[in-house]
């Protein structure tokens, strides 16, 4: 690393120069075997201090640091993760062209196509303006009278179910417990119809369409779930190549008033569309939501459910 | 602002740095995959905001990995470490003066001491080892190890001093053990 990098604190930093004087003995001896202990403060410990006892002190203090760095050093990183991450990356770049549409920019539109309508009507002449005036004010009173009775914000319930997701996909695919805790059928070799039969009585019967299984991932378990919004199953696939792609998990739901406002064939996605990366889709009664850690998984299962509808941000 | 191409060769060549990092942060070897791969994707989301100087791309992308650890650990509410301490508070702790009996010892066997120091590495705290890790192997400054934590400087040169005194403390253990005596201390 250059010696010269030194970054100024940032204004209200808490960080303050070093007051060697200060400092134990131990501490600066250690400062020096690091070369991290100013040229003054160097010479006056040596003045202070016995050299031998200086020169042992530097000479574990070295050795130690080079123990350290022979048992922490864990070597390359996993074969196939520089292609994993260089795969992330053009997936990335490739999907910024994409251009999600905010949901606060599609609300924001709104007040536009007033302000537009406005300004004709205005432009209608002086003599309107009474009546508009009138307008106006019937409008606004009409708007403010069911306040006191708070509209929920139906996105919200979709991006609290979203971040749900997210935790269950987490700990169902680190935590090996929770995996069997709450996967009653892990059984790969299972049939289609004990899958099918499984969600059925989960939520009931509903036109579930699974498709990662042609698209190169192997289910792994199905689990009853509660993602807000309504009883769900969980179901987690793993790659069946994992150094290319990374486990995903898919919620269905059965569809509900609280999803009216969702469109089918939009593409709901979740919030800076960083890992984890979340998509959620309506096909009329049912609700899905992928769940997936790699960008280049997210991909493969977008494909395979054909999600290539207009892309709104939670 | 770097083009995409020489961001990509720069920030590649530190890959087995980030993956040391991430898995002593995570110490599980999936997550610690994942935590480089979303460095690496916020790295070049950011990539048009860096400047390209001397070494800085390895500290750069140190810092995203670390902060990007801490706000999974946030939303996941997992607590591995001190939180008052990883938020900036400057840190409660305090130097360690005493000299461990290592330093005065003549003899040390570095040769068997490996399993040894592995263990005791591990038993360490995660800010100290993470300060151990970027000392020790990355050979980093304090000042730069103080910009990758979003710490204090006294509080890198603490936690290193102790998790040393720690380590070293261990060690002549072993000694103990093997019948080396540590001469007087001197400077406790």
């Amino acid at each position: 690393m250059n010696d010269d990098y030194a970054p100024i604190p940032e204004p209200g930093s808490n960080d303050r120069p070093i007051e060697w004087s200060r400092e134990p003995v131990a501490s600066r001896l250690r400062a020096l075997a690091d070369n991290e202990l100013p040229p003054a403060e160097a010479t006056d410990l040596r003045n202070e201090m016995d050299a031998e006892a200086i020169a042992r002190a530097d000479s574990f203090e070295r050795a130690l640091r080079r123990g350290c760095a022979s048992c922490m050093d864990t070597g390359a990183a996993p074969a196939g993760l520089r292609e994993r991450v260089l795969d992330a990356m053009r997936a990335e770049t490739e999907g910024a062209d994409d251009g999600a549409t905010p949901v606060h920019a599609k609300t924001a539109s709104a007040p536009e196509v007033i302000r537009r309508t406005d300004r004709s009507f205005w432009t209608q002449g002086r003599a309107l303006m009474g009546v508009a005036a009138a307008i106006a004010l019937a409008a606004v009173v009409w708007v403010m009278a069911p306040s006191n009775a708070p509209t929920p914000d139906p996105s919200a319930l979709l991006a609290t179910a979203a971040q749900h997701v997210s935790g269950e996909h987490h700990g169902c695919t680190l935590d090996g417990s929770r995996f069997t805790n709450k996967m009653i059928d892990a059984d790969a070799s299972a049939s289609d119809a004990t899958r099918a039969a499984f969600i059925s009585e989960q939520i009931g019967d509903l036109p579930v369409k699974l498709a990662l299984g042609q698209a190169g991932y192997t289910l792994k378990g199905v689990g009853g779930c509660h993602v807000p919004g309504g009883k769900s199953v969980h179901l987690l696939y793993e790659p069946t190549d994992p150094q290319t792609a990374r486990p995903v998990s898919l919620f269905i739901q059965h569809a509900s008033s609280a999803h009216d406002w969702m469109t089918n064939g939009t593409v709901y996605l979740s919030g800076k569309d960083a890992a984890p990366y979340v998509r959620v889709w309506r096909e009329e009664s049912v609700v899905y939501y992928m769940v997936t850690e790699c960008p280049v998984s997210c991909k493969k299962a977008e494909a395979a459910y054909a999600l290539s509808g207009e892309r709104v941000s939670l | 602002m770097l083009e995409r191409s020489r961001f990509e060769s720069l920030a590649l060549e530190h890959l087995d740095a980030l993956h040391r990092m991430a898995l002593q942060l995570t110490r599980r070897p999936e997550e610690a995959a994942d935590l480089v791969q979303e460095t690496y994707l916020r790295a070049l989301r950011a990539s048009g905001r860096f400047e390209e100087r001397g070494g800085g791309i390895k500290s750069w992308l140190f810092t995203i990995l670390h902060n990007t650890f801490y706000t999974r650990v946030k939303r996941e509410k997992r607590a591995p470490i001190a939180v008052d301490e990883f938020y900036g508070a400057e840190s409660a702790e305090t130097t360690p003066g005493e000299a461990p009996a290592a330093w005065n010892l003549a003899v040390f066997d570095w040769e068997h001491v490996d399993d040894r120091l592995k263990s005791a590495i591990d038993e360490l705290k995660d800010e100290h080892r993470v300060t151990l890790l970027l000392w020790g192997v990355e050979g980093l400054k304090y000042r730069e190890i103080a910009d990758i934590t979003g710490v204090p400087i006294g509080t890198v040169m603490s936690r290193l001093h102790r998790a040393r005194k720690i380590l070293a403390d261990q060690l002549t253990e072993f000694s103990d053990e093997l019948g080396v005596r540590p001469g007087r201390t001197s400077d406790a």
